[in-house]
């Protein structure tokens, strides 16, 4: 249940600071949210036990996703699979801490973003330069990493008895 | 032996999801793709709470105006906008217009499109043009049952290009639209012969040569001129008057 409320609130919070916060709408701002993705790596520890549910989830969240904000169907649920591996490799060969999260974080953000662009590239629908994909993962990473460290603050708040997880 | 049939079969496998996944990815990434059933639906669906919203927000913003005239300064922006879309109508004889309201903006940077609370049926159909009071802003993209996606010129999709009228002391020179400079707001024009004479401030319409969008419709005035890096032809650059990053309510030309 805890993972599902993380990532459905991540994913509203996503629309709502893409689109209602002013301050974030116009080009690109040092506070673009890319908060479901990030929130991924939160929720892995939930699953654990049964990956294969966590890999569903990531495919129907990555699915809604792009009909509520990109109208690329499959196209970040497909990321969103990729950033679930890559965090289970994360979490299976790396230590897991507060300050160490910070650096997990811009890994998914970068991998997205080189990812995104990749594809983007090869089929050849925008002009895509280093430059930009440089510009858009340095506006994208101070904020998500804000809030997967509030995200991993609150999980180690959270009472043994309602997770059956273990962050270390 | 054992060991060589889960290697075989773990292949086998992978090589199955990697076809799946380049397929996804072929459907999700061709943009001008037709919307099926099931994603229609989905969409629909899932953009029934942002359309209900919309619909009854028009309600009560115009009555919350008119009890507390000078309560909101943010509503009142909003009725401006609204009264100059409707003004907009009035001088779009030739054309039903569709009026209609920003749902959400993509939230992928490569692609320039917003999604509106009109679909099929209000009538929105593909390649549709779509303006604000400031001229043309894009064309529909995508339509869904009760949603539509309206992909801005500023986009810089190499499948997508409007064709453009220079109006230079009344004589029309064509280009294409060929992209957006971020930092200072100008749509980039290319293709102009480097002997044709275009002035700073001159006006610049659809030219409608590509049967996309109709003739006449305004898009902005030349603010910078300059040779293109061959010194073989002319690059212009539109001011537009209209802020891509700031748009609530368009309008959808449909022929009549």
């Amino acid at each position: 249940m805890i993972p599902l409320i993380i990532i459905i609130i991540s994913l509203i919070l996503d629309g709502v600071l893409t689109n209602f916060l002013p301050f974030l709408v116009n080009d690109l701002s040092l506070f673009t949210p890319l908060l479901t993705l990030v929130s991924i790596f939160i929720i892995y520890p939930f699953f654990r036990k049964k990956e294969s549910r966590f890999y569903l989830i990531l495919f129907i969240v990555g699915i809604i996703y792009d009909l509520l904000y990109t109208n690329l169907l499959f196209f970040n649920a497909i990321l969103f699979l990729v950033t679930g591996i890559l965090t289970k490799v994360i979490y299976k060969n790396f230590e897991i801490n507060f300050l160490k999260i910070m650096i997990y974080s811009v890994i998914l953000i970068t991998t997205y973003e080189i990812l995104t662009a990749l594809i983007i590239l090869i089929f050849n629908l925008v002009p895509i330069t280093i430059t930009k994909v440089i510009y858009k993962i340095s506006h994208s990473v101070l904020l998500n990493i804000v809030y997967i460290e509030i995200l991993y603050l609150i999980i180690k708040l959270i009472p043994k008895k309602y997770k059956n997880i273990s962050i270390n | 032996m054992y060991n060589k049939k889960i290697k075989k079969k773990k292949l086998i496998a992978a090589i199955i999801i990697s076809i799946i996944i380049i397929i996804l990815l072929i459907i999700s990434i061709i943009l001008n793709r037709k919307t099926g059933f099931i994603e229609t639906f989905a969409k629909d669906i899932i953009m029934s709470p942002f359309t209900s919203l919309t619909s009854k927000n028009d309600f009560n913003q115009s009555e919350s105006y008119t009890i507390q005239k000078n309560v909101n300064t943010s509503l009142e922006k909003e009725i401006k906008e609204l009264k100059d879309t409707l003004e907009l109508n009035k001088t779009l004889t030739e054309y039903e217009p569709i009026n209609a309201t920003i749902l959400s903006r993509n939230k992928s940077y490569w692609f320039n499109t917003i999604t509106i609370d009109k679909g099929k049926k209000s009538g929105i159909k593909k390649n549709m043009a779509v303006i604000t009071k400031n001229g043309l802003i894009g064309k529909i993209s995508k339509v869904y049952t009760y949603s539509s996606e309206i992909k801005l010129i500023t986009s810089d999709d190499i499948n997508f290009k409007v064709s453009i009228a220079i109006k230079t002391n009344d004589v029309d020179n064509y280009a294409v639209l060929n992209g957006y400079n971020k930092k200072n707001s100008l749509i980039k024009a290319s293709g102009i012969d480097k002997t044709t004479t275009i002035n700073k401030g001159d006006k610049v319409l659809t030219s409608g040569l590509g049967e996309m969008f109709p003739a006449g419709i305004f898009i902005g005035t030349v603010e910078k001129i300059k040779s293109d890096k061959y010194n073989l032809s002319k690059d212009i650059f539109i001011k537009t008057s209209q802020n891509f990053n700031d748009i609530h309510y368009v309008t959808v030309l449909k022929v009549k």
